[in-house]
């Protein structure tokens, strides 16, 4: 996985015919409809979303609350199955993929982050770290954890506890462990809906920083247009379909694309 | 609950409707008990099983005390007075005057209708292959005893008519059915002595206890059973009835005066009486026996209910905490958990009782395997037990939830305002200072009584009672040993197990209490069974020991019935061929010394006896045994006599004699406080006592000893022939008997804490719901997932088991060791056995881990990671 990535430019979005093998894309989903319950209670949650997540790129997935964006996201991780269409992360097709090789497409290949509670109260920060390499049975590789680690600025509070850790350092450990393990994509649910806004600052940055100085390929979804500005293109969800893109978003922008889904729903 | 009680007393709230309070109480009340029943089910269960014990063991006492007294109803009606002989007579091999000159006196007593004479004792009937039919119990042989029409009342004829002389005899129809016999058959029985070849000339039904209980009776004239029972002339009971309007005091007064030495008069009323308590007390100390281990699987029981309720009271922190906030007071938070508690003992207890009528089946198969024959009968179900199970059920699960209940009450409103609850990590110190104080105390109880030179059984007492102290400060200390145990135990295997061995240590000293209680219920029951097996194995040892060293004969002869053997019987043995030295043994009681008591002397033959008993002399020896006594040093020291001196003794006819000391020996289990010649025992018994006859074959004759025992014994099937191998064996298997059965009953205490290990772990694993999703969200797949369960599970369990089986094995060690003034017992530590304990511990923790590892790997990734 990671001799795919190093054969990209950290911002390629170059357009190769194949779908499903071009290198630019991370993730990508063709005619994703996701729908829950049946007949009366039946909500698409999705219906034939088309998306592809631009390798290198930190994308923003926004639309008001109950649009999909979860869903969506959840979708793309492999996390949950779909009802129609196929999802490939790096070129791999998971809507075939059993649970077994599910689980080992996302221990080897994506990266988490949740909105809350992403650390195991009884590892210390350094050992929710190398979690997922512990559980791939990989060593892990130190340059490149301590490079992680400098990145989230957590050097000196590794070996702590997350009890002992606030909030902001919680997910900033998160976020450091979806790095370590080298994913080739790292989905973040709402990962500052539970900060405050300095909190969630440091937490944007270190996101924006591990795309642009790490070539990392970052998920994230969010209420935020705040947060949403840190993104290199931000992708909208109304009722479980792309209404919109945008890129170098500035919250003002988002934030005037946002105001017109709320004065549609009032229409 | 409290949620609108409370609420009510807020002032801003709309109007309060009061009388809703109560039932929305209950009705909140249930609904938790709804919404938590996965997790209370399982504490159910725990007491559901110690509840079950307790109604099984009322059930069975009062099922088997209702069967006892069924079968013995009849047995002695009509009697008004009985004479018999006395316990002391029976104790001194006496057998009085019960004869036709003493039944003559009673029948022309005024006001007597009748006088019944009655002989019984062991006969079986013998099968046509030679063999005995029935068991062992209950296979009696009686005096028919008719009246003046020639009928005996007690028996009623099915076919042909009642022994008239020697060479006949009446059998029961069930006993006949087995053997194929009819009346005009010649059949075999055999008493206490040789096989009797006789004339089968009636079969019968009859209320006799025995016979209801599964027995067989063979029915012998008066003479024969005389002669097989007691002694020729002499009756084994006169039974008297009287003429209606006679009362039985009355007769009472007058039968006394006749009653020859060593023979007592009661009247029918006492006869009955005393054989209603018997059986009362019989079932009773069983059931008090039984009662005890069903408190132990309780106590157990109730770690598992604290714990079920200490982790429902931590997941529902945030509710308590709002209650309060509302208004709730702490009183009425800690009522509504003690509601809870109560409504779960109710219905536990409910079905605790109806599952423990199953166990008294089950209890009375567990008797019956050991071979206690317990009579069959309907299940007899008491008021009494009803209401012990639900008060028990009641009780055990709201002393249990008390300390719980007054944990959630000490809940601070502010806690429903806290995102996440930090766990309330109370200091151990105190419970540690405590728990070690009692270690201490228990050690100087054990260590204190352990140093005394000459130890009484109330000693041996005080070091159980000093252990139990010591226990209950482990029991308190075992949350501070956990981490470090518990890390210790994980190390090989988080090392072995990679991630999940690692993870699983880590959650396993997560809340070393939680650990620690559930760790403490297995150990509770391993104390006691490695106790036990340590003062099996002692015993075992001791046996063998005693056998190998202190018998020297090669075999021993004797009845199945373990009845005095007819005096041909013994001849036949010492003159069978391959013989070098054979001996009877005796055994009765002699008052020996100026204070009249009695003890217990063992009879062996003055010449050959000591070449087949083995003593380990200090002073003096075997050779002037032929005309002397032997004693053991300690009791010969006790009153002190010394050899060559000699001791007055009084023997059980009544006649006294002054007997020189041969010897003094070291105390041994085998020959008791005394050694005496037949040759001067036999003379003053009313019988051939012999229960056994001791054999030493002559060198060459090895081989075919057994068979040349037998054939002198015409293959007597009423004979048991054992070698010393054999008598091992045999009290071998009768120690593993109790062990089993020790074991089994122990059995439900380590099942109930099972159930808490399969209860904890259950519990965690929907605390961890969040976690476990994180973890497969990131990549671990369900198989290590599951055994992450199970390897927490084991290291859990193993912990249990060690401090357990350690404890026990110290316990018993030292408890052994107290015993030594008595015995001469060397504490044995079967280890093979405690590391099985320890294996089946680890299995045990696998075993328990199977459901909530299931359910753990099952979670659904998304569905765990959105769990509020
Ligand atoms: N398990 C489920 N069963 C039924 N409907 C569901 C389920 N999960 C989500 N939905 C529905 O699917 C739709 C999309 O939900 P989703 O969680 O993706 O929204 P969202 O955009 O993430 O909203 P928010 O911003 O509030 O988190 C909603 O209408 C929701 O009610
Ligand atoms: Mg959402």
């Amino acid at each position: 996985m990671n001799e795919y990535r190093e054969q990209t430019p950290p911002n390629g979005s170059a357009a190769v015919p194949e779908p499903p093998a071009r290198p630019g894309v991370a993730a990508r989903a063709a005619q994703l409809t996701k729908a829950y319950g049946e007949g009366e209670t039946r909500v698409v949650a999705l219906d034939a979303v088309d998306i592809d997540i631009p390798r290198g790129r930190l994308t923003a997935i926004m639309g008001p609350s109950g649009s999909g964006k979860s869903t969506l996201m959840h979708c793309l991780a492999g996390l949950d199955s779909v009802t129609h269409g196929r999802v490939w992360i790096a070129g791999t097709e998971i809507t075939q993929l059993k649970d077994k090789d599910l689980t080992k497409l996302r221990r080897d290949r994506i990266g988490f982050v949740f909105q809350a509670f992403n650390l195991l109260p009884t590892l210390t920060a350094l050992e929710n770290i190398t979690l997922p390499m512990d559980i791939a049975g990989h060593k892990p590789d130190p340059e490149w954890v301590e490079q992680v680690v400098a990145a989230v600025g957590l050097k000196d509070r590794l070996h702590h506890r997350p009890a002992e850790l606030s909030g902001g350092q919680q997910q900033r450990v998160a976020c450091a462990r979806a790095l370590a393990a080298r994913p080739d994509i790292i989905f973040a649910d709402e990962p500052t809906g539970n900060l405050d806004s300095r909190s969630g600052a440091e937490v944007l940055t270190f996101l924006r920083r591990s795309v642009d100085v790490l070539g990392q390929t970052v998920v994230m979804v969010t209420h935020d247009p705040g947060a949403a500005s840190y993104a290199h293109h931000v992708v909208f969800l109304a009722d479980g379909r792309i209404v919109d893109e945008m890129d170098a978003p500035t919250p003002d922008r988002v934030l005037e694309r946002m105001k017109r889904f709320d004065a549609v729903r009032t229409t | 609950m409290p949620a609108n009680g409370g609420a009510a007393r807020a002032p801003p709230r709309p109007p309060p409707t009061p009388s809703r309070t109560e039932p929305t109480m209950w009705k909140t009340t249930l609904r938790n008990l709804v919404a938590y029943r996965l997790r209370l089910a399982l504490t159910a269960v725990a007491i559901v099983f110690g509840v079950a014990f307790v109604s099984g063991v009322l059930t069975l006492s009062s099922t088997l005390s209702k069967a006892y007294k069924d079968a013995a109803a009849t047995d002695y009606e009509g009697v008004s007075v009985a004479v018999r002989p006395t316990g002391d007579a029976k104790k001194a091999n006496q057998i009085p005057a019960l004869d036709e000159a003493l039944t003559a006196k009673l029948r022309a007593l005024p006001g007597v209708a009748s006088v019944r004479a009655t002989s019984s004792g062991f006969t079986a009937v013998v099968d046509r292959d030679g063999e005995r039919l029935g068991g062992r119990r209950n296979v009696v042989g009686a005096t028919f005893s008719p009246g003046k029409d020639g009928q005996d009342p007690k028996y009623r004829f099915e076919t042909g008519r009642g022994p008239a002389n020697a060479q006949e005899v009446a059998i029961d129809k069930r006993v006949a059915e087995d053997g194929g016999y009819k009346v005009g058959d010649r059949i075999r029985v055999v008493a206490n002595g040789p096989v009797r070849d006789v004339l089968l000339v009636g079969t019968f039904t009859t209320d006799d206890a025995q016979y209801k209980l599964g027995g067989s009776i063979t029915l012998f004239d008066r003479a024969t059973a005389q002669q097989l029972f007691n002694q020729p002339g002499r009756d084994g009971e006169l039974s008297v009835r009287t003429l209606p309007g006679t009362g039985e005091e009355a007769l009472l007064a007058e039968v006394r005066p006749l009653v020859p030495r060593g023979a007592e008069a009661v009247t029918g009323t006492k006869l009955r009486d005393d054989q209603a308590k018997d059986i009362e007390r019989d079932t009773k100390s069983l059931s008090m026996t039984l009662l005890a281990f069903a408190g132990i699987a309780l106590f157990v029981g109730t770690f598992i209910i604290a714990n079920t309720f200490t982790m429902l009271v931590a997941q529902r922190t945030r509710e308590f905490a709002l209650l309060r906030a509302v208004g709730a007071t702490r009183t009425q938070v800690t009522r509504s958990v003690l509601v809870e508690a109560t409504l779960l003992g109710v219905l536990s207890g409910t079905a605790g009782f109806v599952l423990g009528l199953g166990l008294c089946q089950g209890l009375r198969a567990v008797f019956n395997a050991a071979g206690a024959e317990l009579p069959s009968g309907p299940l007899v179900i008491t008021p009494n037990a009803v209401i012990a199970s639900l008060v028990v059920g009641v009780l055990v699960t709201v002393v249990a939830a008390w300390l719980p209940a007054r944990r959630a009450a000490s809940i601070p409103p502010v806690a429903a305002l806290r995102s996440d609850v930090p766990p309330t990590a109370k200091s151990l110190r105190r419970r540690n200072l405590s728990g070690a104080f009692m270690v201490g105390l228990g050690a100087v109880i054990c260590y204190g009584y352990g140093q005394l030179k000459d130890k009484t059984s109330g000693d041996v007492l005080m070091i159980l009672l000093g252990g139990a102290v010591a226990l209950t400060g482990v029991i308190m200390l075992v949350p501070m040993l956990a981490t470090p145990v518990v890390r210790a135990v994980g190390l090989p295997l988080a090392r072995g197990f990679g991630i999940s061995g690692k993870l699983a240590r880590e959650n396993a000293v997560r809340n070393p209490r939680r650990t620690a209680a559930t760790a403490s219920a297995l150990m509770i029951g391993l104390v006691l069974v490695s106790m036990l097996s340590v003062f099996g194995a002692s015993l075992k040892q001791e046996l063998d020991r005693v056998a190998l060293r202190g018998i020297t004969a090669d075999y021993g002869v004797s009845l199945v019935s373990n009845q005095p053997m007819d005096p041909a019987m013994v001849d036949a043995v010492l003159k069978a061929p391959g013989v070098q030295a054979a001996s009877p043994l005796l055994s009765t009681e002699v008052a020996m010394g100026t204070g009249g008591t009695t003890t217990e002397v063992t009879g062996v033959d003055g010449r050959t006896g000591m070449q087949l008993l083995h003593a380990d002399f200090t002073e003096g020896g075997p050779e002037g045994f032929a005309a002397g006594i032997l004693l053991d040093q300690k009791f010969a020291k006790d009153h002190g006599w010394k050899v060559g001196g000699t001791v007055p003794v009084t023997y059980p006819d009544g006649q006294t004699a002054s007997v020189t000391v041969a010897g003094l020996y070291e105390t041994s289990l085998l020959l008791g406080n005394a050694l005496m010649p037949n040759q001067l025992l036999q003379p003053h018994l009313d019988r051939a006592t012999a229960t056994d006859v001791l054999v030493k074959s002559a060198p060459g004759a090895g081989g075919s000893m057994r068979d040349n025992l037998k054939n002198a014994l015409n293959r007597n099937p009423a004979v048991k022939i054992m070698s010393k191998d054999d008598y091992r064996k045999e009290l071998g298997g009768i120690i593993d008997l109790m062990l089993n059965l020790l074991y089994a009953l122990l059995g439900m205490a380590i099942v109930i804490a099972v159930i808490g290990i399969v209860n904890t772990l259950a519990m965690s694993v929907f605390e961890r719901t969040r976690e476990i999703g994180m973890l497969r969200a990131i990549g671990m797949d369900r198989r290590r997932i599951r055994s992450m369960i199970r390897i927490e599970a084991v290291m859990i369990s193993v912990f249990g088991a060690l401090l357990g089986t350690g404890i026990g094995l110290g316990v018993g060690v030292l408890g052994v060791k107290a015993l030594k003034g008595s015995t001469q017992m060397t504490p044995t530590v079967p280890w093979e056995r405690m590391g099985l304990f320890l294996v089946l511990a680890a299995l045990v923790g696998m075993l328990a881990a199977a459901w909530p590892a299931r359910r753990a790997a099952r979670m659904e990734v998304l569905g765990a990671i959105k769990a509020e």
